[in-house]
């Protein structure tokens, strides 16, 4: 039977503590990493912008559409949106939309955007940011799951583990109070779309 | 060599670390990523909702954040794994102790302290409490899920007292079924073996005309009887049935669920019926020679369960999560002590969660109500030896719990964060307890969390400690003083109504990070420091503890809370999609024991110092894929098990999108090998053996 209490043992571990503490604090900080599913959520919000209609109190005649992205980002939508923008052209409505970061959904502005995107960090949050925009014409996307029941309007759904799809949950019921329509096209895909129902 | 492994084991960690140092800040994306990004922008609507990518475990990031040496088991993994029991499962997790002990009972807990009834590993299924009040523990044989109804197993290793409660000592396992409306369409699963093995189950969810969705579901079981390591039949078989059903309703922002599962199991037991010839009196020391078979008779087993969950919002930012049930079963799983077991429990529970500024606030409450009934039977096989029962419980006990918890969780600035909570209860065996708990934790880095904890936690005594009544022995009277002679004096186990709880003090830390996009590393280590351990006088039975004060003298034991024990150790895992068809998942975990009471030797050596796990999944073609497990756990000297290595292999074939075929073979470096032991079944000791089976999966 071992000493009890072994002070080897606990200066083993409190050694071994500190050597962690002390690699994870000063690891060099390392690329933020690519991830292919916020690829594919970066596309969605670009045709989710596409596919619907604003009420005729939003008009894109002199601006982009703004999408905003909200919460910890360290998947990199935001960046890839970007990207999107600056190097591959892409357009919404037929004008270059406007990329905003707000690093919480508590952060100022964020009632300014058309669509917002709504990152897993704010998971806590997500029912008191759907309060703080409810009625506001703002296409409320999120990968948070259960958004759509919540009173979310699109859930970006992942299915599968290692190979993964992203799919569409759809609460029109939602986002007609606010006067936003999704696209027929939107509505009648015949895969990956699922619509809650009222 | 064991000294080899420790150093191996302080190593695994810094090099580890080193290798996010390789990695240089750099801004941007590389062409090929550009490319993908390039492409994805080009999609239509039909063509990103039919793209297919490959994820690191599908792990949300949420994860990445948690405090805490949580793993996350999803239904694809358990599907790729072969495993078929929910106790099985649990092999996957990093820093598990799972060890079969015969067909139809495991040892299941995180880090240390195994045995049939743990004690200290708490286990809800959908928020309801699992864990038994009889015996401290679950009964494994009840949960056999459907497989395709897990939506995933969260397994929190170390205390989550703070919010659990009571016997969330070790740490919790927090099985999660799928929502009515995350199941597609109707998937039935059938599987057949060697020696018999067999299940079948199905799942199926539709919508409701009412609005809301509904599931329903079956599975049914027929497992064969291990393999007794002296090449006799072990007579332990068992089948099961489930059958269940749930309705999903959301409106307005606020959910509703209704549950209903209900059970039933019969076990196949040892029918041996024991006479004076069949006994060994012989032994100057009056132990196991002496023991009386464990079973005698088949057991079985039914249960029903009643569960509403719901929530939302409140106006004022409140959100809330109301979880009740109804739950009720009876077994006569311990017939061998001629006792029929009785539960009812109704259990309410509220939590509520509320963010301001820098603060997120949890709290809520909860009340249990149990009934525990007991029917102690004449025993039959005791009336030779001048008794007729061979245990005694109270025949009605009913224990109410009231909970309250609170929690605070500050964003200190700097991505610091400072967790602070902790828990009230008042349970009718040791009264009042305080359970508090504070998490320190640190995001500076995109994808890394560091993070520390210190908590404490306790174990109620069960109903057994605290009220039972058990023979284990009868010992021939004139071995122990020639004027018993002619007299069978029993040796029995009594509970103590004055028994205080058993105290973990725990302390750990923890480092996880995505150190690649491809790469996922988590690495915890912990001190634990037991107090008050619930434990019998050790030593063979003799005239101290002569107990003369009845008409027949009796050879009697209490349980006491004389020991103290310290536990330490690490564990760390990877997940690494090496390509993307190749997926690898490795864990290595090391835990140090020092039991040090007058009855550590209970304790001593009843966990496997290493152990390592490489599982690896490969897509070969595009519908077919290879699945590989390969398992090693230290040796249990407590019970004279030796180490082992353990080999599963499997190939899934899909001919079609709805079709599923797959080919599993189990433990297939051995012809069998001795998991675990327990002291509660007097059996002979029996191993795990290696088996095959076909499975089919159709989705309609």
């Amino acid at each position: 039977m071992s000493v009890f209490p072994s002070v080897f043992n606990r200066l083993y571990l409190c050694l071994l503590g500190a050597g962690l503490l002390a690699f994870g604090l000063f690891a060099q900080e390392i690329k933020p990493s690519f991830d292919e599913i916020s690829r594919l959520q970066a596309a969605y919000l670009r045709n989710l912008g596409e596919y619907t209609r604003w009420p005729d109190s939003v008009q894109f005649d002199d601006r982009g559409v703004v999408i905003g992205v909200v919460g910890r980002d360290s998947k990199g939508v935001g960046r890839i949106l970007d990207y999107g923008v600056q190097i591959v052209d892409i357009k919404i409505k037929g004008k270059v939309p406007k990329i905003v970061k707000f690093p919480d959904s508590k952060a100022s502005g964020i009632t300014e955007c058309d669509i917002l995107f709504v990152l897993s960090s704010e998971r806590s949050r997500v029912e008191s940011l759907l309060k703080s925009v409810e009625g506001k014409p703002i296409l409320m996307v999120s990968e948070i799951s259960g958004f759509a029941s919540k009173g979310g309007m699109v859930e970006l759904t992942q299915t599968g583990s290692s190979k993964v799809r992203v799919t569409l949950i759809l609460n029109p019921t939602i986002s007609e109070k606010t006067g936003i329509n999704f696209s027929s096209r939107l509505l009648g895909l015949k895969k990956g779309v699922r619509v809650v129902k009222p | 060599m064991k000294v080899i492994k420790s150093i191996l084991a302080l190593l695994v960690l810094p090099l580890l670390a080193g290798v996010s140092g390789l990695h240089a800040l750099e801004h941007g994306f590389t062409p090929e990523e550009e490319l993908r990004i390039r492409e994805a922008f080009s999609k239509s609507l039909e063509e990103l909702v039919e793209m297919e990518v490959t994820s690191v475990t599908g792990i949300e990031h949420e994860w990445i954040e948690t405090p805490a040496a949580v793993h996350v088991i999803t239904g694809e993994d358990i599907r790729r794994s072969g495993h078929r029991h929910l106790a099985e499962i649990l092999r996957m997790a990093p820093g598990m102790n799972v060890g079969r002990i015969d067909s139809w009972h495991w040892a299941v807990t995180a880090r240390t302290f195994n045995d049939v009834w743990v004690g200290k590993q708490l286990v809800l299924v959908d928020g309801r409490e699992i864990y038994g009040q009889w015996f401290s523990g679950v009964f494994w044989e009840f949960e056999d899920l459907p497989i395709d109804l897990i939506d995933k197993i969260e397994i929190i290793r170390g205390p989550g007292a703070t919010v659990w409660g009571i016997n969330a000592m070790n740490g919790v396992i927090n099985i999660k079924t799928k929502k009515a409306a995350d199941i597609d369409g109707t998937t039935i699963t059938s599987a057949f073996g060697t020696d018999g093995l067999g299940f079948g189950e199905f799942v199926r969810a539709g919508e409701l005309d009412i609005g809301g969705n509904y599931s329903i579901w079956g599975r049914f079981n027929t497992v064969p009887a291990s393999i007794s390591l002296d090449g006799s039949d072990s007579h332990d078989s068992w089948n099961s049935g489930r059958l269940g059903i749930r309705t999903d309703f959301g409106r307005e922002g606020r959910y509703y669920s209704l549950l209903a599962d209900y059970f039933q199991g019969s076990y196949e037991a040892e029918p041996v019926s024991p006479n004076l010839t069949e006994l060994d009196f012989t032994s100057p020391t009056f132990t196991k020679t002496t023991v009386l078979p464990a079973y005698t008779g088949n057991s079985a087993a039914e249960t029903l369960n009643l569960q509403l969950m719901a929530g939302g919002l409140l106006d004022n930012g409140v959100k809330w999560d109301l979880n009740t049930f109804y739950f009720t079963r009876y077994h006569d799983h311990l017939d061998n002590y001629g006792i029929r077991l009785e539960e009812d429990t109704f259990a309410i529970d509220l939590r509520a969660n509320y963010v301001e500024g820098a603060h997120n606030l949890m709290f809520g409450t909860s009340y249990r109500y149990q009934h525990l009934g007991s029917t102690t039977r004449v025993h039959s096989d005791l009336t030779f030896i001048g008794a007729t029962k061979q245990s005694n419980f109270p025949e009605d006990q009913q224990l109410d719990t009231y909970q309250g918890f609170l929690q605070d969780t500050i964003n200190l600035g700097n991505d610091l964060n400072l967790m602070l909570g902790t828990k009230f209860e008042n349970n009718e065996y040791t009264g009042s307890e305080w359970l508090p708990g504070a998490r320190l934790w640190w995001t500076g880095v995109p994808n890394r969390t560091l993070w520390a904890s210190a908590s404490k936690a306790v174990r109620m005594p069960s109903f057994y400690l605290n009220s039972g009544e058990f023979t284990l022995h009868y010992i021939q009277g004139e071995l122990l003083n020639p004027a018993f002679a002619g007299l069978y004096l029993p040796y029995t186990l009594y509970g103590n109504e004055d028994l205080g709880p058993e105290v973990l003090k725990s302390y750990e830390i923890g480092w996880r990070e995505q150190l690649r996009s491809d790469l996922v590393l988590d690495a915890t280590a912990f001190i634990y420091d037991y107090e008050d351990l619930l434990l019998l006088p050790q030593g063979d039975p003799g005239a101290q503890d002569l107990d003369l004060s009845g008409p027949l003298p009796t050879l009697r034991r209490t349980f006491s809370n004389n020991d103290n024990a310290e536990a330490y150790g690490i564990e760390c895992a990877l997940s690494w999609q090496a390509t993307e068809q190749w997926k690898i998942d490795a864990s290595y975990s090391w835990t140090r024991f020092n039991p040090g009471g007058p009855n550590g030797a209970a304790i001593e050596g009843i966990d496997p110092e290493h152990k390592w796990q490489v599982r690896s999944t490969y897509e070969l073609l595009e519908n077919l894929d290879i699945h590989q497990g390969l398992y090693f756990v230290d040796e249990i000297p407590r019970y004279n098990i030796d180490s082992y290595l353990r080999l599963d292999l499997g190939m899934t074939w899909r001919p079609n999108a709805t079709t599923e075929l797959g080919f599993w073979g189990q433990n297939l470096l051995e012809s069998t090998h001795e998991e675990y032991h327990s002291e509660y079944y007097k059996k002979a000791k029996t191993g795990v053996g290696r088996s095959f089976y076909i499975t089919v999966r159709k989705k309609f």
